[in-house]
This record gives C-alpha cells, sequence and structure tokens, in this order.
C-alpha cells in the first residue's frame, strides 16, 4: 500500500466543490434508485454526459456516489411499498415491508442504512488491499492471455447474466458486433460505416447506454404501462436500533458482506444473486428462521450488506484488470475511459493516486450514504408519490440533451434512439441488456488482444495453448459453459 | 404464418438477416492492403456476425418448434406514437433547436404516458429543459443546437 498516493488521494477527496457534488449526487442516486423502473445503470447512463464538464476526480467522485446510493435507494419503495426499485432490493422488501405495516417503517430504513454502508465499506477494503495484488498477476497478462480472460469474462457474463444462455451470449456478440463500427485502427479501413462520415469515428458507448438503458425504459412505460403509487404511503423517518439489538446480526452482517463482496468479483453475477444468497444463508443458519418473512431484521441485514458489498467487489476486475464485472460497472469503466482513464495494470503503476482516489471515494460515498439517508428518509414517501408519465418526461429532455453532447453528433442522437426502439424488441424477448454494453466496451479490447495475438503466433490460433495461463481461461470457460447443460441432460435423464 | 409468430422467430429472424446484410457487407470490403503478418480488420465482425447468424438460427428454430404466442398485454398504440415521437424529435432536433423542440417532445411523452394535468404538464415539459439548457450551454460551455434566428 502507496500511502504518499493514499494521503494524496484523501486531498483531492477533500476538495470542497468534489464533496459538494457527491451529497447531490448522493441524494440524487438515492431518488432514482427509488424509482421503480429505473436503477442504477440508467442513472449512471443519464449523468455520465454530464460529467464531461467535471474533472476527472470530480466526475468519479459522482459516478461512484451515484452507484453506491442507487443500489440502496432500491431498498426504500421495498420497504415501503413493497415494490423494489431495483432487483438487487428484492429480498428486502420480504422483511422490510412487514416491518413497515407493523408501523416500524423508521425502523426497517435505520437497518437498510446502517447495514448497506457497513456493506459497501466492507467490500471497499477488500478492493484496496485485493485490486492491486490482482494488478499485479496481470503484469504477467500478454495478448493472448488478455484475449483468453476477456473470452472468459464474456461467456460467463453472458451465460450467467442471463435467463437463456443463447439469448445472453447473442447480446454479448451484438455489443462486439457494434464496437467494429468505424475506421480500423490498424489498418484504417472503414467498417459498417456504409459512407457516412460521422460513422467513421465509430459508435460511442454514452448514446448506447441512454437508449438501451433509460430510452428503452420509456418506449416500455408506454407499451405496459407502470402504475404509480395509488394507496397511502407510509411517512418513514429514519431510526438505528440500540447497538445491543445490532449484536445477534453481526455474524449475518459479516457473512452476507464476504457473499456480496465475493460475488461481486465474479463476472456477471451480480447485486441481486447476492442478496437472495445472502438472504437465504442468513435464514437458514438464523435460530429465528420461522420469523424471516415476517419482519425480522437479520433478513434486511442480510440481504443489504450483500447487495451494497457487491459494489466494492465488482469494482475489483473492473479496475485491475479494465474487466467489468456488471452493467453497472461496464458504465463506470465507459466513463473512466471518457475521461483518459484506462484501467488495468498501468492505471495502477502510473496514477496510484488516482486508484487510491476511486478507494477513498467508495469510502466516502457509503459514509454520505448513511448521512444523506438519513436526512431525507422523510422525504423518501413523497418521492415515490411522483407520477410516473412525469419522470419518463424528465428521462427524454436529460436522455436526449446527453446524447448530443457526447461529440455534438446527430448520428449519436440517432444511435440513441434506435438503441431505445432495439432495447424495448430485446426486453420483449427475454434478452438481458447489460451483456451488449459489456461485448461493445470489452469489444475494441477483444479485437487488439486477438489481432495482436495472431501476429504474435504467426496466425496459428492454436499456438494460443501455448499460453498456461490462456489455457486455464479457456478451461474454466469451457466448464462455465459446460456445467449447466450436463446438469440439464442429468435432471432430464432422472 | 401466424402460428409461426413469436418472440424468439421475431429475434432470431431479425439478428439472423441483420448478419447476413452485414457479413455480405464486410467481404464486399475486406479486399484491401495488410501490412505483413497481420489479420484482415474484418476478421473479429466477421467470427462475431457468424456466430450471431448460428445463435440466431437456434433461436429461430427454438421459436418455429414453440409455435405462435399471442402477445401479451402491449399497448401498440402508445408505443409506435412514442416511436414517432422521439424519431420526429430527432428529425427537428438540430433544426428546430433544442429549447423548442424537447419540451414539446417532453409534452408529447407525457400526454402518450396518460399523464393529463396541465400546470405540472408544462411546467415540467418547460422546467426540465431548461435547466438542463443552462446546465450544459451556460455553465458548461457545452452547445445545444439554438432556435432558428434566435441566439438560445
Amino acid at each position: 500500500m502507496d500511502f504518499t498516493s493514499l494521503v494524496a488521494a484523501i486531498g483531492m477527496q477533500a476538495d470542497p466543490t468534489t464533496l459538494a457534488i457527491m451529497v447531490l449526487a448522493t441524494f440524487l442516486g438515492m431518488i432514482v434508485g427509488a424509482l421503480p423502473g429505473l436503477g442504477t445503470v440508467t442513472a449512471l447512463a443519464i449523468v455520465l454526459p454530464f460529467t464531461f464538464v467535471l474533472s476527472p476526480t470530480q466526475a468519479i467522485g459522482m459516478l461512484t456516489a451515484i452507484y453506491v446510493s442507487s443500489v440502496y435507494g432500491g431498498s426504500v419503495p421495498a420497504i415501503l411499498i413493497n415494490v423494489p426499485g431495483t432487483p438487487q432490493s428484492a429480498a428486502t422488501a420480504l422483511d422490510g415491508y412487514p416491518m413497515a405495516q407493523s408501523g416500524r417503517a423508521a425502523e426497517a430504513l435505520g437497518w437498510v442504512t446502517v447495514a448497506s454502508a457497513i456493506g459497501g465499506i466492507f467490500s471497499m477494503i477488500v478492493l484496496m488491499f485485493l485490486a492491486p495484488q490482482l494488478a499485479q498477476v496481470a503484469v504477467q497478462f500478454g495478448s493472448i492471455e488478455t484475449f483468453a480472460l476477456i473470452v472468459f469474462s464474456l461467456t460467463t457474463i453472458a451465460w450467467v447474466s442471463a435467463g437463456n444462455p443463447l439469448k445472453g451470449l447473442l447480446a454479448g456478440l451484438i455489443g462486439i458486433v457494434m464496437s467494429t463500427v468505424g475506421i480500423d485502427a490498424l489498418s484504417g479501413v472503414e467498417r459498417f460505416t456504409f459512407g457516412n462520415f460521422e460513422l467513421s469515428a465509430g459508435l460511442h458507448v454514452v448514446p448506447i447506454l441512454i437508449g438501451l438503458f433509460a430510452l428503452s425504459e420509456v418506449f416500455a412505460s408506454a407499451a405496459q404501462p407502470v402504475s404509480g403509487v395509488t394507496g397511502k404511503v407510509v411517512s418513514a423517518g429514519f431510526k438505528v436500533a440500540p447497538l445491543q439489538e445490532w449484536k445477534p446480526v453481526r455474524k449475518t452482517l459479516l457473512r452476507s458482506s464476504v457473499i456480496g463482496t465475493f460475488l461481486g468479483i465474479l463476472p456477471g453475477v451480480g447485486a441481486t444473486a447476492a442478496s437472495l444468497i445472502g438472504y437465504a444463508q442468513a435464514r437458514s443458519s438464523s435460530d429465528s428462521a420461522q420469523s424471516f418473512g415476517k419482519g425480522n431484521p437479520e433478513g434486511i441485514v442480510a440481504s443489504e450488506a450483500a447487495n451494497n458489498a457487491v459494489t466494492g467487489g465488482a469494482l475489483v476486475p473492473t479496475l485491475a484488470l479494465g474487466i467489468p464485472g456488471d452493467a453497472a460497472t461496464a458504465v463506470m469503466l465507459g466513463a473512466l475511459v471518457v475521461h483518459g482513464i484506462t484501467p488495468g495494470v498501468n492505471l495502477f503503476q502510473g496514477s496510484p493516486d488516482l486508484v487510491n482516489f476511486v478507494f477513498v471515494a467508495l469510502l466516502v460515498a457509503n459514509v454520505m450514504m448513511l448521512i444523506v439517508g438519513a436526512l431525507a428518509a422523510q422525504m423518501f414517501s413523497r418521492v415515490l408519490k411522483l407520477p410516473h408519465a412525469l419522470i419518463m418526461g424528465g428521462v427524454v429532455a436529460l436522455s436526449l440533451a446527453g446524447s448530443y453532447v457526447t461529440r455534438f453528433s446527430m448520428v449519436d442522437l440517432w444511435v440513441t434512439v434506435i438503441a431505445g426502439i432495439l432495447g424495448l424488441f430485446l426486453r420483449f424477448a427475454n434478452v438481458p441488456l447489460a451483456p451488449i454494453v459489456i461485448g461493445f466496451i470489452l469489444g475494441q479490447p477483444f479485437e487488439e488482444s486477438l489481432r495482436k495475438g495472431l501476429i504474435i503466433t504467426d496466425m496459428q490460433p492454436l499456438r494460443f495453448f501455448n499460453s498456461p495461463i490462456a489455457v486455464l481461461f479457456f478451461a474454466i470457460t469451457a466448464a462455465v459453459v459446460a456445467w449447466p447443460l450436463l446438469a440439464k441432460a442429468r435432471a432430464a435423464r432422472h | 404464418m401466424k402460428q409461426l409468430v413469436n418472440s424468439d422467430t421475431l429475434l432470431g429472424g431479425f439478428f439472423g438477416l441483420v448478419a447476413l446484410i452485414l457479413l455480405r457487407s464486410s467481404y464486399h470490403s475486406s479486399d484491401v492492403f495488410l501490412l505483413p503478418g497481420d489479420a484482415p480488420p474484418f476478421l473479429v465482425a466477421q467470427l462475431a456476425l457468424y456466430a450471431v447468424l448460428a445463435l440466431s438460427l437456434a433461436i429461430l428454430i427454438k421459436g418455429v418448434l414453440r409455435g405462435g404466442v399471442a402477445p401479451g398485454d402491449i399497448r401498440w398504440r402508445p408505443t409506435f406514437l412514442m416511436m414517432a415521437l422521439l424519431l420526429m424529435t430527432t428529425v427537428l432536433f438540430k433544426m428546430a433547436g433544442y429549447l423548442l423542440i424537447v419540451p414539446l417532445a417532453v409534452a408529447g411523452c407525457c400526454l402518450i404516458l396518460g399523464y393529463r394535468k396541465p400546470v405540472p404538464l408544462v411546467g415540467l415539459s418547460v422546467a426540465v429543459p431548461v435547466a438542463t439548457y443552462l446546465l450544459l450551454v451556460k455553465f458548461a460551455s457545452l452547445p445545444l443546437p439554438t432556435i432558428p434566428g434566435l441566439e438560445f
């Protein structure tokens, strides 16, 4: 641990403008996370173009705060109206809503906020120690190993994150094809531009993100109306349980934090699975298992510590290897690249201050979530009453402006609208959207590493198997693909 | 024919067709000068497109075997109206200017989604685009298209 750069990072974080931006972003992230239909990725996608005017550290601070607080925000409607704002808060509703119904909504929000912050801070500490070690391992990676790593990551994300693996893989491949549009950096050949000069620069990640996640949500709202909150929403408040009530749940808190962090590191698993596994583990090992689902705070702690611990875990491969673990970290990776920061081993060696700033920002974002969550709790019941149509109107205005200012190009605006329509079609066909973004972001390093690898091996791809690290990644990829198929075949036989 | 329409046949058919068109286009333009030992520029795109084609066919066959499925509870008219609204907004974005076309788009979006209260509707339609404009153009100096003849 380089303490000099850590001190420098703390200095950067202490900048009043950065802190003010992070407070605002925390508040904004909570609201967007709390609104059903929107979520972490949509929030990050809409805000991303607005970070172009900020310095890299301010942008990282803002996006980190939104990332952390929007995951937390999803739990608010889960507790108050039994509708999770984000899928990762589904398990929170199981015990949070019964607590709110019995008049303990403020207490439930207290459990959620503190458990989320502890889970997030735990994962930040793991990130701080694990990411540099992983980056050290990655020093040994050449083009062939990088190619094998990307194949492993993309396959796993597509295979694991989707209900239907074929559709997950299709989505990842669509992303790769989209990344090849524009002038080829090695040969100067134009690819899939169809004579359009503006397409020569290639597609940009921001319009694709905004279209797939934000505009497709607007179209989806038109296709299948989201019923607003009609009944009375409990006015929440905020109350932290006394310390003695935390003692019985401390094991659950730690276990869920470990589960969330570990699952966050694995590509494609994500916060939803983490919170469900954390909840199931807590229930199976609890002395009061029969009270789970009836307002047991341990259930809330299990779910929330796990889903917020994913934030730091998912950043481990993102920062150390440049491989995002899920759609949210894919957006974070895209944002870093937009700001001229390329994650990976070079970042750890060349800009340790910036790496440490990410760690510090994650810590500060979790603390801010605790403070802003406590202060803003009373306001959540009003936010949930906002008409969905007005929210979608706001999304349209921000999406169009954000897409255009990305490169001041009408092509980007067209890409946004077309991606929105495509996103709606893919939603209807049950195709996950996250692998498209991850495929798009990893498409360029995938192509570069493959082509460099082919040059090194004299155009003989079988020589890729001479690298033990590559063989290891290919073997794990094959196992990831084969395992569910074998399990399915075995189940069918029995 | 109706008995074959479901999300899988549409998905497989659409992406299969797109993959074929792009593959054809890639072979038309892949006759380029290459440095010795370099891989062809369309290599990754073509590999990915062949994989897309194979997966699309698999999904298409799966869909055909599944047979026709009546679409769920989807409101087609508002969906197409919303698409038309945003496509029209994109066409007019540069010509009409951000502060003219986007408030109309926001109002149209809210109306399509069934919101009818005039004061919040007009308030939001004006407030969000104006706030975005001030933030991006005045504060951050990022230009947005202006209304013809006016400087905003």
